[in-house]
């Protein structure tokens, strides 16, 4: 093994391993029997000499260049090279002059200095360009020629600006004279001399009265062009504000024939109330429901508030009347939404439709939640418990699940939990039922395989847990679910996510035994409530649709964690 | 997992190699740049991660180390070259119990000899590394042949007086403390080397991360050809560290703010991990010698991230 290791120029591929294997407990052992050191470690052994990087290192090194640079760079850059020790040693010993320590010499660079690490990149550079020293040389000699330089020139500028401006631009300006009025001037020598002073008078009043007449007829021009323009703003704002005022008087128009319709849709909506047969107004239908129940009230019916003060001491409609009040508030803001419709509907009686009918199918899309939970309440609360039930029976389940882990993991700090994705990440081991593929995700973690869904909760506990599914309590779902769909696979993935946060995250409520829940699940749709992901309930037209649309609801939201323990629990 | 805001921007990360909740970590104002600097000693609890102490500096701190022989030791190299050795257990006032200067410039490595236990070295920008006893004020030995700053010096896990530094001008040289010069010089890259670890289960193995956006693996014995190169950060790696636990595995924290495992011995597909949780430069990164897998890094985001290895450290 010493014998092995004391070969430096192994091929890499034979060096490494069996080496390593081997060495570790016999190399020491080998080492302190053969070495007098103790522990020492002789893996680096020195390396033969190779001749021509020596001979290399001898030219570097012999060049003048390089002979005036410090050692240490001169070193740092063969060791760059890839010399070893013992070359570089050599090579210095090769080399005639024993090197200088002048560090600056000759060389004015003095941003290589600075910068050691450019020197050996420069140290090449300086052995192919052996012209730098000479190019170095007319720069410093050249730095007081071209200060000279500047100085002559920047004389000479001056001295030809002043030259300029006192003797070359006045005979620029005769030359110019003379261009211009040098070709007419044997015209006008005699001439002008004599008529100048006065014609030029009269030429001068001549233009000056013409340029003021100019300025005249532009200046109406422009006075004319304003005062159109004034008018036509003028035009513009009447006609904004008739506009302006044909808008309010429609919204006031429209305004007076909600409050008609408001009032004779209220009286309307109440069976006891007398069936308006339509006024033009509300004010008719609300006098006779006025005289229906009390004569207090004051005449003035045109204000809803009036309306709603009136209603008040009303003890027996209470809950429709704040029913009512909102549905008034609620068609007020489908009114406003198509004012130019109102104007014709508000008449009711006009319309075709019933107005019991009329007035519940406008109800019914705007608010649908007040009417129906008139009516769907003793529903909504059974299907409310079935979810809570079931929630709570999933999350039993699963807390069991996760805590029968959870206890084993917790005694382990976060920063010990592992995964199995600390060598690969792979999911869960799969256990495949006889039932169908869709029980693969769902049967470790109610039956085995503890360790993931306690990897998964306690890595989603402390981060986000998705909300808990709901479950399809429609009794097709169970049939939906056997079937086995392609959908189901891609869902499940997701599925199980919300299954990890599901045991975590939702706390245990009280669980009816699965008969119960059977029950409940056929009561609920007898009674028209919807039992889908959706907590809103639809009026009872929308369920006529959502029934339809339920299997397919169920069975790609597939509730898998629901499937599980009711596959277990309702082994049918 | 837990994350940790410090003040001031973290430079390095250790953890105990006593305690396993607890790590260390050293931080520089504004980006180590000029500013004081904090040490924090941190504890891992299952709330979340927990302060246990804090010194501030006069000077940013760029490196920690643990001792090897006592618990509450720890000393961090600051940028006034000066080193600072710190007792958890003594009193706040009675902190820093010795502070080292000898260095010229900033101190930006110090690491702690895990075989012998009672010295350390101390890398410094003045391209020496000295070494130093508690005990005594001034350093055993200097070594000084590089010929730019020296980023990093480590010791072998395996052989009480070899370590390795690595170094801005592009090499890395193996020394032995009982020979007056360096044993070997590894012209590692073509940039500079900011980061070089010793694989702890093969002596002879060494790993450098550079400036040049990759990491080579060296076999002493054949220094002019490195093992293999692990090319994928974007950026230059700033710290590259065997794994204690497995022979293979390298982590390294990097510029492109992220943090990847790799083994070098896959031939192709090295890069096991990435993660990348942080949001400035990566800079600290350190696995746990007491907890397989146990990564911990810090960044220059202020933030301290300790997660096991294949989970997600923002989970």
């Amino acid at each position: 093994m010493a014998a092995t290791v004391s070969e430096p120029f192994l091929p890499p591929a034979a060096s490494p391993t069996p080496l390593a294997a081997t060495t570790l407990p016999g190399s020491e052992a080998s080492n302190i029997s053969e070495a007098p050191k103790n522990d020492n470690w002789r893996f680096i052994e020195p390396q033969p000499i190779r001749e021509d990087q020596v001979e290399n290192a001898v030219k570097f090194l012999s060049h003048p260049k390089v002979k005036g640079s410090p050692i240490v760079y001169r070193r740092s850059f063969l060791e760059k090279k890839g010399l070893s020790r013992e070359e570089i040693d050599e090579a210095f010993r090769r080399v005639p002059d024993p090197p200088s320590d002048s560090s600056t010499g000759t060389l004015p660079t003095a941003g290589a200095q600075s910068t050691p690490v450019a020197i050996p990149k420069q140290m090449p550079a300086m052995q192919p360009g052996g012209g730098q020293l000479a190019v170095t040389q007319p720069k410093s000699t050249s730095w007081a020629q071209m200060v000279l330089a500047l100085g002559v020139l920047t004389a000479a500028g001056a001295g030809a600006g002043i030259l300029t401006k006192r003797f070359l631009l006045p005979k620029f300006k005769h030359w110019i004279r003379y261009v211009v009025l040098g070709e007419s001037a044997p015209v006008e020598t005699i001439k002008p001399k004599k008529l100048n002073p006065v014609e030029e008078a009269t030429a001068q009043a001549a233009a000056a009265a013409a340029a003021a007449a100019t300025a005249a007829t532009q200046m109406a021009g422009a006075m004319q062009e304003i005062a159109h323009s004034r008018a036509e703003d003028r035009q513009r704002l009447d006609n904004i504000i008739r506009a302006v005022e044909a808008q309010t008087q429609e919204l006031k128009n429209a305004l007076a024939g909600m409050k008609d319709a408001a009032l004779s849709s209220e009286i309307t909506k109440y069976p006891r109330s007398v069936p308006v047969s339509g006024q033009a107004n509300g004010f008719d239908s609300l006098d006779y429901w006025k005289g229906q129940t009390n004569g207090s009230r004051p005449s003035s019916a045109s204000e809803i508030r009036g309306d709603k003060a009136f209603r008040a001491p009303n003890s027996a409609s209470i809950p429709e009347h704040a029913n009512g009040s909102y549905n008034l508030g609620h068609q007020a803001r489908s009114m406003t939404a198509s004012p130019t419709s109102v104007p014709t509907q508000a008449p009711h009686s006009q319309s075709y439709m019933d107005p019991w009918e009329k007035s519940s199918s406008e109800a019914r899309p705007i608010s649908p939640i007040y009417n129906s939970e008139v009516e769907q309440q003793p529903g909504r609360h059974v299907e409310n418990r079935n979810i809570a039930n079931n929630v709570g029976y999933n999350s039993t389940v699963r807390t069991e699940a996760a805590s029968s882990s959870g206890t084993g993991g917790s005694s382990e700090p976060w920063w010990r939990k592992k995964t199995e994705a600390e060598v690969l990440p792979s999911p869960p081991t799969v256990k495949i039922t006889e039932v169908d593929p869709v029980t693969e995700n769902e049967v470790p973690p109610v039956q085995a395989s503890v360790p993931s869904p306690a990897v998964y909760n306690q890595g989603t506990r402390s981060g986000w847990v998705p909300p808990s599914v709901p479950q399809p309590i429609y009794p097709g779902a169970h049939e939906a679910i056997r079937r086995p769909k392609s959908a189901v696979g891609s869902s499940s993935s997701s599925q199980f996510v919300g299954e990890s946060g599901y045991g975590s995250g939702s706390a245990p409520l009280n669980s009816l035994p699965p008969s119960q829940n059977g029950e409940a699940v056929v009561e609920v749709p007898a009674e028209g409530a919807t039992p889908t992901e959706q907590s809103m309930h639809q009026p009872e037209q929308h369920d006529v649709v959502s029934v339809e649309r339920e299997p397919d609801v169920t069975e790609t939201a597939l509730v898998d964690p629901n499937r599980t323990f009711k596959d277990v629990v309702n082994e049918d | 997992m837990p994350v940790f805001k410090t003040a001031y921007n973290g430079y390095a990360v250790r953890f105990s190699p006593f305690v396993e909740n607890r790590l260390a970590v050293a931080t520089a104002q504004n980006f180590g740049i000029i500013g004081n600097g904090r040490q924090y000693v941190l504890e891992l609890s299952p709330n979340g991660i927990v302060e246990v102490v804090a010194f501030d500096t006069a000077d940013g701190l760029y490196d920690c180390t643990w001792s090897e022989d006592n618990e509450n030791i720890l000393v961090s190299a600051s940028g006034d070259g000066s080193i600072k050795v710190w007792d958890i257990a003594a009193p706040p006032m009675a902190n820093p119990i010795r502070s080292l200067e000898e260095h010229s410039h900033e101190v930006y490595s110090v690491d702690w000899n895990a075989v012998r236990k009672d010295c350390f070295l101390s890398g410094s920008w003045d391209d020496t590394i000295r070494l130093w006893t508690v005990d005594m004020p001034r350093s055993l030995r200097v070594f000084a042949e590089h010929s730019y700053c020296v980023y990093n010096a480590t010791w072998n896990p395996r052989h009480a007086d070899i370590f390795a530094s690595a170094s801005g001008d592009c090499t890395v040289r193996i020394w032995d403390i009982r020979e007056p010069r360096s044993t070997l010089v590894i012209p590692g890259h073509e940039y500079e080397i900011l980061s070089c670890d010793w694989n702890k289960y093969n002596e002879t193995m060494l790993v450098t991360g550079s400036v040049d956006k990759s990491l080579k693996v060296w076999d002493v014995r054949n220094p002019r050809q490195e093992v293999t190169r692990l090319l994928g950060h974007t950026y230059a790696v700033r710290r590259a560290k065997f794994s204690p636990h497995r022979e293979n595995l390298i982590g390294s924290c990097s510029y492109d703010m992220t943090v990847c495992v790799w083994d070098y011995r896959a031939p192709e597909d090295a890069l096991l991990f990435r993660y990348d949780h942080h949001t400035e430069f990566a800079v600290g990164l350190d696995m746990s010698t007491l907890v397989d897998g146990l990564l911990a890094s810090t960044a220059w985001d202020e933030s301290v991230f300790v997660w096991p290895q294949g989970m997600d450290p923002r989970a």
